[in-house]
């Protein structure tokens, strides 16, 4: 996946595993990034996502392409009242947007952009 | 005469009608190119009747009106259509009568327009002979549903039928000349011969075109009726509009089953599987609409989304 332009994720490629249930679409699928990202929805360490849509507000009619659709969404706008990634939620709710979009762009650059040198 | 006839049908076919109830809707598609057929047939008729003699005028317009009820009835109530076909079809007959009565009367004393007058009579035959094998086809589709390969294999005595229709059509365009006992020889005919024509273009409406061309061309006084265009001045009102027309692939297609399937694709797309598990909708699954949102599943996932799940509706959320 693209990170979406005019973010701090932009340019970078995230990989994603998606973990289809034998019950989908009854049940969500499970979807965690690969990539390293710097977002205060995405766990640092295991890539997990806090969104609704893949815990309670699941519903059949969604479809894995809207599911990365709402997943780029996320990437876009991100919700620093439910941080998985709490140094990230902490820049974010003290205002410091400068510092959230340098640490993203930094580690988007590490670890989301094909190594050149 | 007609009604017998129907009677044969109906009675022949008690399996086909209990088929007809699962192959409802395809059955329904099939009833709409049939009734565009006949309103070819029934054009050219209504072309022959105007040259003859402006009395011709009324019968047709008389079974134009009945064969909008008779396509009315069909597409309302396409269970019972038998039945429905078959009292209008014992009304088509005793119109016939009416118009036949006095002909026989008159042309016994004025030959000339008894001529004409039978005329009239035999286009009514024809054209009700038209919707009892328009009967026979709603049979017939429950029939050539699950098997087009015994429609293939049996094309050749189809083929052989066909040859002998063509004969009788000639012999009643002859018989049609002379005024006086031409009705019941029409009438004999004309059931038979529409009857042959309407299942065949059941099982292969390309080949009845094929065909039907050649009669066409034996019908010296029609021009060439093969298909209307789009702004065809006899292009008759009940004809599906113009892109569903051009997405009728029945004249052009060779393979009636494929060019069915690529119009239902077309047009039903988005009804014809489930969103949740997409597996095609069956006749239930299509009717089935469970949420005021419009959001269709099929009885299966619904029953699974009440049980297992928390019972509200995929596309809108709210509960059943």
């Amino acid at each position: 996946m693209q990170g979406p332009s005019e973010t701090p994720y932009e340019g970078g490629v995230f990989q994603l595993a998606f973990a289809v249930p034998e019950q989908y679409p009854l049940q969500p699928p499970q979807v965690r990034f690969l990539t390293k990202i710097f977002h205060p929805n995405v766990h640092f360490k295991t890539g997990e996502i806090c969104l609704d849509i893949l815990k309670n507000a699941w519903s059949p009619a969604w479809t894995l392409q809207s599911v990365c659709r709402a997943i780029i969404a996320l990437m876009a706008h991100p919700e620093p009242d439910s941080p998985l990634n709490c140094d990230s939620g902490n820049l974010l709710r003290s205002g410091d947007i400068r510092g959230f979009q340098s640490m993203a762009k930094m580690y988007t650059r590490l670890a989301a952009m094909p190594k050149k040198r | 005469m007609v009604s017998d006839s129907v009677t044969i049908y109906s009675s022949s076919n008690p399996k086909e009608f209990a088929k007809k109830k699962r192959v409802n809707r395809s059955a329904k598609l099939k009833q709409c190119k049939l009734d565009v057929r006949r309103e070819q047939w029934l054009s050219q008729v209504k072309n022959k009747v105007c040259k003859v003699e402006a009395n011709g005028q009324g019968g047709t317009v008389d079974l134009g009106i009945e064969r909008e009820r008779t396509i009315v009835k069909l597409e309302s109530k396409p269970m019972g259509e038998e039945e429905n076909e078959e009292s209008i079809n014992n009304y088509i007959s005793d119109t016939e009568s009416l118009v036949n009565t006095p002909t026989s009367h008159s042309s016994s004393v004025l030959g000339r327009i008894g001529s004409g007058a039978s005329f009239t009579g035999s286009s009514c035959h024809s054209s009700s002979s038209s919707s009892s094998g328009h009967c026979c086809l709603g049979s017939m589709s429950g029939e050539d549903e699950e098997g087009d390969d015994e429609c293939l294999d049996d094309w050749e005595a189809i083929a052989d039928a066909l040859a002998a229709t063509d004969e009788k059509k000639e012999l009643e365009n002859d018989i049609l000349d002379s005024p006086q006992e031409s009705n019941g020889i029409a009438s004999r005919m004309g059931p038979c011969a529409e009857a042959t024509n309407h299942m065949l273009s059941g099982l292969d409406l390309s080949q009845l075109q094929k065909q039907e061309s050649e009669v066409n061309v034996q019908r010296a006084s029609v021009s060439n009726c093969r298909a209307w265009r789009s702004d065809d001045a006899f292009r008759p009102q009940s004809l599906p509009n113009l892109s569903k027309h051009f997405s009728l692939p029945m004249n052009r297609d060779p393979h009636f089953g494929i060019g069915d399937e690529a119009w239902n694709y077309n047009t039903l797309s988005e009804l014809t599987s489930c969103p949740i598990c997409t597996e095609d909708f069956d006749v239930t699954d299509t009717s089935f609409l469970p949420c005021s949102c419009g959001f269709r599943l099929c009885l299966f996932c619904y029953k699974r989304i009440l049980e297992d799940n928390d019972g509200r509706c995929p596309g809108c959320r709210k509960q059943y």
